[in-house]
């Protein structure tokens, strides 16, 4: 199977990705904005999500709250998200609205800061704290990626922090900042537009020019802050282990690795996958059915860019099961990969999955349009999406036994615990 | 190209519409009784199987809450012939991965195949279905591994607040008021005898369904059908649980206490409505209007206007029963009262008839249109498929959808609300810090304020 990709650039800079599909009459918009919270400042971390919230506040043409209202009133379903390395922006509708959502989305490329004011700011810094709250501080083990980042990544790398940022940070942020990362970050020239579904080629390369056309195109923005190049392993191993409200002990084992887009990333993809996905899988076959050591496990490599990426391995103990266990027990999987004991049979049902998610996955449009907005921001390449799996085919059991013996490993690797806080307080 | 005099003052308006049709459904019947609904979709190769057998929460006793879902799932972990690791590795060479859930109606075990695997993992899922044989490791296992979710689920306040609403709504006697999953109490002493037993009776051709969605001939659909479920066979299963009862005819303010905790998960509601309300598509524009979109009342009001918190939302679980009517949200500790005050007035409001002819326009359009969006994957056609099954309606109601919604009136939206919107019957219940939240429950005066700490709830 194979999507159709085209791709254009306006005279601004601004990219442009289409992909039809007539099959439904609906219709997917989405943007990338090449600006994430790698690029945050020193003391305004959770800053590019902050404004990602400013960007549904209503924009020079659209009043507040109506970004949202235009798109759920004609039947369309819309949301944002920021993360490491991108911010995007997306909607769904019903295809004979194609041109509500350009104009909505180019007018606040183009024209957000007149809606800007301080009480929206204070009223959407009042829901991201919320959102912080309920994603990070008020939920079992919601600060992992937290601590996970600030102990795989040095203080002056741009993953040393968080997306969701702090607190303190968050109360920090003003108006100018709104309005200096708008200018900085938000221009033509820093976005991929992507539209995949039920539309004409013809109409809507017209309708993308007459709104987009003439927003000017920005400064370059300026380079990563801090460190992005760092080495492909970590140092020297980390560690820490923290009592907290949680209902079973659990460890994190983060390894670091080469950025997505190498080579050894989809290695690390298919490892991981080996260890951690499906009922099949080494660690569910011998931690969670074998030795009953472990409730669940989870797995996984980042798909991020800058510099180095991670594999995240997580394991949650059964009760009673002393954590040092269940570690001893994940360490020894880990070493049999990296002996050589993985099989030909495991890889090949590795890419199997991976093959079958890809088609079943990609079955909305949305989905579509926000990976050949991906593929389009991080490696200029759309086509991608049609030959990714060449890339995972690549891989065998050769490759998957040279990562483990190079990553994944006791001198490369960030070890959290978490251990349930009344429990912790019994042993003391 | 000029750009420089592109209006922008304008809201754009429609183009030409293509409307959108539900595929057509062929109903087949197997040779030994079991109904199948199938929906040809036009995407991509892939077809998802979804089967739905009677064996959902309401046959379980009381005392063994939790039985289904443990049930189903040890289906995974043995059959006469293939132990559990040979199953997980058949399906995963089919590149396909198996859920199983149990709801309160149904036991489900659904998959997405491309199309030219399906017929194989058909058969394979047939055996787990029809003859598994709960190897007594396994049972041990999945049990523990029942309870240790149970832990879980109690230490995380979405999911306590969640169970306790549900403990609050319904009288103790309704099996809504007990977690799907059951307790600690009542998990541990499942035994196989129970497990094997509930399975002969309530995995079932009597009442069961099987949905198929996808881009696939008919002819192989009928075909994979019958040789997969064709000869299963079996009793009716054992009647399903009586009726729903709320715990307390007044209002009630119930704290359960996460000492320390900065937020409160709030959950305000009573019981609702079942699936087969006579006044589904008013309910449905009415609750859209008050909680059900971005856009809603709840959500301007909490959110965008007073910053309380990152989201609110209401909804009517409809069942075969009554299911809950409830608004939840997640409000910082210091607003509890005032997030709760405002829930309160916009409780009142929607029943007060202001509904304005923008709201109620646009609340329909959105329940209309958004209704295709849920229909680009042949998983959100099975769903659409499975309801039709579960709740036994008509296939118009799909159909028909936008039609019936698109004619909804502010009238009967009003109607709705007072109808089923009803204050002075809510359980207001919050998770959070004791000392912070009860003085500023107490002095909402709506009732009675209770405690509870999350072990004394069994």
């Amino acid at each position: 199977m194979r999507f159709p990709i085209e791709r254009y650039e306006l005279d601004n800079g601004l990219r442009i990705v289409l992909s039809e599909d007539r099959s439904q009459p609906v219709v997917a918009v989405n943007l990338w904005y090449d600006v994430g919270s790698r690029n945050e400042r020193v003391g305004r971390t959770g800053f590019a999500h902050l404004f990602e919230h400013m960007m549904f506040q209503g924009s020079e043409n659209v009043p507040d709250t109506q970004h949202i209202a235009h798109v759920e009133r004609v039947g369309g379903s819309m949301n944002g998200s920021t993360w490491l390395d991108r911010t995007n922006y997306f909607e769904t509708v019903p295809s004979n609205r194609l041109e509500l959502a350009l104009w909505l989305e180019s007018d606040r490329m183009g024209f957000l800061l007149p809606a800007m004011t301080q009480e929206k700011l204070d009223n959407q810094r009042d829901v991201v704290k919320n959102e912080r709250r309920w994603r990070v501080d008020n939920q079992p083990y919601g600060d992992w990626d937290e601590r996970i980042q600030a102990m795989v990544y040095p203080p002056d790398h741009p993953y040393h922090h968080s997306v969701i940022g702090s607190m303190e940070d968050l109360d920090a942020a003003t108006l100018d900042d709104v309005k200096e990362f708008f200018r900085t970050y938000y221009a033509p020239n820093n976005a991929v537009l992507t539209i995949c579904g039920d539309f004409d080629r013809a109409n809507a390369l017209a309708l993308i020019e007459r709104y987009f056309g003439g927003i000017p195109r920005g400064p370059e923005p300026p380079a990563l802050p801090g460190r992005p190049q760092i080495q492909s392993k970590l140092d020297r191993p980390v560690e820490a282990t923290v009592e907290a409200d949680v209902g079973l002990a659990r460890i994190y084992l983060a390894f670091r690795t080469p950025p997505y887009g190498d080579d050894r990333f989809y290695a690390a993809d298919v490892a991981a996958h080996v260890l951690t996905s499906g009922k099949s899988s080494r660690l569910y076959d011998a931690l969670v059915r074998e030795q009953r050591l472990a409730q669940s496990v989870v797995g996984f490599a980042f798909p991020i860019v800058t510099g180095a990426s991670m594999v995240v391995l997580w394991a949650t103990a059964n009760p009673g099961i002393p954590l040092e266990r269940l570690e001893s027990a994940v360490w020894k999987e880990l070493d049999l990969v990296r002996s050589g004991n993985c099989t030909v049979d495991e890889v090949d049902r590795v890419l199997t999955g991976v093959e079958a998610r890809q088609v079943i996955g990609l079955q909305k449009v949305s989905e579509r349009a926000d990976q050949l907005s991906m593929l389009t921001t991080l490696f200029d390449d759309p086509e991608l999406i049609n030959t990714e799996l060449d890339r995972y085919r690549a891989v065998g059991v050769k490759e998957v036994t040279r990562f483990a013996e190079e990553y994944l490993t006791p001198e490369n690797v960030a070890v959290l615990r978490y251990l349930p806080r009344a429990a912790s307080e019994e042993a003391a | 190209m000029s750009t420089t005099l592109v209006d922008r003052s304008t809201v754009p308006g429609p183009g030409p519409l293509r409307p959108f049709s539900f595929p057509p459904i062929d109903h087949l019947t197997l040779t030994n009784g079991l109904p199948v609904l199938y929906a040809r979709t036009d995407g991509v190769p892939v077809v998802t199987f979804s089967l739905l057998i009677p064996a959902g929460g309401i046959r379980e006793q009381r005392e063994d809450a939790g039985l289904a879902t443990l049930t189903g799932s040890l289906l995974e972990s043995g059959t006469l012939r293939l132990d559990a690791p040979t199953i997980a590795q058949r399906l995963e060479k089919l590149g396909v991965r198996v859920h199983v859930g149990s709801s309160w109606e149904v036991s489900h075990v659904d998959f997405t195949a491309l199309a030219d695997r399906a017929a194989a993992a058909a058969e394979l899922i047939a055996e787990l279905v029809r003859e598994p044989s709960f190897p007594a490791g396994e049972v041990e296992r999945l049990r523990n591994e029942q309870l240790a979710s149970i832990v879980q689920r109690r230490a995380e306040p979405r999911g306590l607040a969640n169970e306790a609403a549900a403990r609050f709504i319904f009288s103790e006697d309704t099996p809504f008021s007990r977690p799907l999953t059951g307790t600690a109490r009542t998990v541990s002493a499942l035994d196989r005898d129970e497990i094997a037993s509930f399975h002969a009776r309530n995995f079932t051709p009597q009442g069961a369904a099987l949905v198929v969605a996808g881009n696939a001939d008919p002819a192989t659909v009928r075909d994979i059908a019958e040789s997969s479920f064709g000869s299963w066979s079996g009793g009716e299963p054992e009647s399903a649980a009586g009726p729903v009862f709320p715990r307390t005819d007044g209002p009630q303010v119930v704290v359960v206490e996460r000492p320390g905790a900065v937020q409160s998960e709030i959950r305000v509601g009573h019981i609702g409505v079942p699936r087969k309300v006579p006044d589904y598509f008013q309910i449905l524009v009415m609750n859209t209007i008050l909680g059900g979109a971005f856009s809603s009342r709840l959500n301007l009001n909490l959110r965008e206007r007073h910053g309380f918190t990152y989201g609110v939302s209401s909804g009517f679980v409809m069942r075969r029963k009554p299911g809950p009517f409830i608004v939840s949200t997640a409000v910082q500790t210091e607003v509890t009262g005032r997030a709760v005050s405002e829930i309160l007035f916009e409780l009142r409001r929607i029943r007060e008839g202001d509904v304005t002819d923008a709201e109620l326009s646009d609340a329909r359009q959105y329940v209309a249109g958004t209704f295709p969006l849920r229909l680009q994957t042949t998983d959100g056609v099975a769903s659409r498929l499975a309801e039709l099954a579960i709740y036994d309606l008509p296939d118009s109601y799909l159909a028909d959808f936008a039609e019936r919604i698109l004619a909804v009136s502010a009238d009967e939206v009003v109607t709705a609300a007072r109808q089923h919107v009803e204050p002075d019957r809510l359980t207001v219940l919050v998770v959070g810090d004791p000392e912070h939240v009860r003085p500023q429950l107490e002095a909402l005066g709506i009732g009675q304020t209770v405690s509870i700490r999350p072990e004394e709830m069994e």
